[in-house]
Formats: structure tokens, sequence, C-alpha cells
């Protein structure tokens, strides 16, 4: 997957548009997770998202490892969602506003509604209702194209080691929740059983 | 698992890969964001020097504590042989940015998404500009023809 990766940089280093929108593809919707994960709203993500290119442009003739690209740009994310939450936590101090947020952002309610599949969006809701550790782990590790751990390491500031382990333990919280709620497993046709 | 030598992922799981596709379903990135990404290129600088950004208070653990709840941001950009500092605030909203530039001589230019405009600079190396908030970045342009850009920051 990340072959090709040197050879897609050094051709955006030379002015190659068809290169870098290659990387574009292949990592955006990576970067849009980590900042989901966050609960950064639409427009702050999209700010996260876009200084983390800028930067990369800017030191696409400086990344030492190319294999480190994925990683790279999800640390600088990482580090722009930081920012931006603590932005918001300086303007919205009241903790119960921070809890509204947090139940009205990261996209559940109102996108679940455009779901097909009732269960689908059940699930997605029980995603939104895990600790922050792992619904946060969950939202990184189901990115397009699947993330490396060392990029899912770089998103989370996580050593690679603890992922294998906190991705069990979250699949099975997960598991848990969809399972009380008749979720996951059970045949078709009970749909408004939730 | 945490063995090292293993490989970096775990065999798909039914469950995280239905959740995948959930996300692309309910929460992809808009396209815009994919735009403005592949724009991003254009930024390239070709010919300039990038002042690195050293240290940004809203981002910097021990910065941070210091910050104290202050709305004041602190940003310091390091090239070669020239550095600036910035102090960004709020302003309803607008960013109001105050600048030091030092090692530099000639024209201070900010560029934000929407536009490029040339900053007066005291003889001291002072200036101050009001922005909207967004992307920026500074360009140092000498008489010599040398060129410093700093690295892109949101404010």
């Amino acid at each position: 997957m990340t072959q090709g990766t040197a050879q897609l940089l050094a051709a955006a280093d030379r002015g190659d548009q068809a290169a870098w929108d290659a990387l574009v593809e292949r990592y955006t919707r990576l970067l849009w997770s980590i900042a989901r994960g966050y609960r950064l709203d639409t427009a702050d993500a999209a700010d996260a998202v876009q200084t983390a290119w800028l930067r990369l442009v800017e030191h696409i003739d400086r990344i030492a490892d190319p294999e480190q690209l994925g990683a790279w740009l999800a640390t600088t994310v990482r580090r722009e969602c930081l920012r931006l939450l603590r932005k918001s936590s300086r303007e919205r101090p009241s903790a119960v506003e921070v809890m509204l947020d947090g139940a009205t952002d990261g996209a559940a309610p109102t996108d679940a509604a455009l779901l097909a599949g009732e269960r689908d969006a059940a699930l997605w809701r029980a995603v939104a209702a895990l600790s922050d550790t792992c619904r946060r782990l969950l939202r990184v590790l189901m990115a397009t194209p699947p993330p490396a751990y060392r990029e899912v390491s770089a998103a989370l500031d996580m050593p690679i080691g603890s992922i294998g382990p906190a991705r069990q333990r979250c699949l099975s919280q997960l598991r848990r929740v969809a399972a009380a709620d008749d979720i996951l497993g059970s045949p078709a046709g009970v749909e408004g059983s939730t | 698992m945490t063995d090292p030598s293993t490989p970096p992922t775990d065999p798909p799981d039914p469950v995280l890969e239905r959740l995948r596709l959930i996300a692309t379903e309910v929460d992809d990135p808009p396209e815009l964001v994919f735009d403005a990404a592949r724009a991003a290129l254009l930024t390239r600088q070709l010919d300039a020097e990038l002042a690195e950004l050293v240290m940004d208070s809203a981002v910097d653990e021990l910065a941070a504590v210091r910050d104290g709840g202050d709305d004041v941001r602190l940003l310091s950009f390091e090239a070669s042989t020239v550095s600036m500092e910035l102090q960004v605030s709020e302003s309803g909203e607008a960013r109001v940015l105050h600048g030091l530039v030092r090692g530099h001589g000639g024209e201070v230019v900010v560029e934000s998404a929407t536009q490029t405009q040339p900053i007066t600079v005291d003889p001291h190396g002072w200036f101050s500009v009001e922005l909207p908030p967004g992307a920026v970045r500074m360009h140092l342009n000498d008489e010599t023809g040398a060129a410093v850009t700093t690295s892109w920051v949101s404010i």
C-alpha cells in the first residue's frame, strides 16, 4: 500500500499535480478521521486537515523517510486538533456546554438519519457512546484505507504496542453495547426494536 | 500482538469493516476538503528558505501551561539568519497580529487564503496587521533577492 509513496513525494516535489493528488486521495480520510476522533466540528476538522497539507508542501523535500509520511501527517493533524480543542475549551468553559457539544458534534444523530440501515445507525450511535479513548481509537481505525499502526500511533500519541490490545478491548466494549441493543448478529427484520 | 516483529496490523474485524463502510457514508470529508488539499501544492515555494515554526503557545505543552487562559497566542519562526515573533489576539471575528522581525531589513508581505498584502515594518522591526481568521504565512523579501517564507499557521 505504501509502495510508491517515495516516488509520489518526489514527483510532487517537482510539481507533479497528479502525484500530489494521489497522496491527497491516500491520506485525507485518515486525517479527517483523526480530527473527527478528537470531536472537531466540520469547520475545525477542515482547518486542521488543510494545515497538515500546507505543512507537507513546505516540508516536501525534507521528509526523511517517505514510509513515515502518514505518521508525519497524522502527528501534524493531532497537534492542530489539540490547539483547536484548547481554543474552544477557553471559549466555552462550561462543562455542560462541552457535554452538549459532545452530544451534538461528531455527526452522530443528524448524519445517522441518512443511513439506510437502522442497525448501521444504531452501531454508529453505539460507537459515539463508548469511552472517549475507545471512540477516538475506533474512529481512526475505521479510516479508509485502513491505517497502519504507526499512523494510528502518531494520530493518538499511543505506543504502537498498545494499539492491538486497545483495539481488542474497544471492540469488545462495542460488542457489549451492541449486544445489549440487539444491533449485531440477529436476523434481519427486527427494525424498530431499538 | 505486542511482539514488535509482528506486522503492525491485526486481522480484519467484521464490525470494524462495517464501521469503515458506515464512516465513508455518513462522515466522509466534504469535497471542499479534498479540493483545498489538492490546491495546497500551488503554495509550493521554489526559491524561498522556510522559516520553521519553532514555538506555538497554543500547542506546546510548557507554553500552554504558562498561557494560563490568556487569549494571546505566541508564535516563533526561525530561518538561518532571520527570525520572527508573532502575537495573535482576537478582536471580534478578526485576528490582530503584532510581530517583530529580526535580521531582516526588507519587505514583509502577509499571505492569506484570499489576499497577499505588504505590511509596514518600523525601523526596529515591529509591525501590526489585522486579518480574517484562516491560514496565513509571511514572506520576507530582501533587496538582494534572498527570500524567506514562514511556515503556514492557522489563526
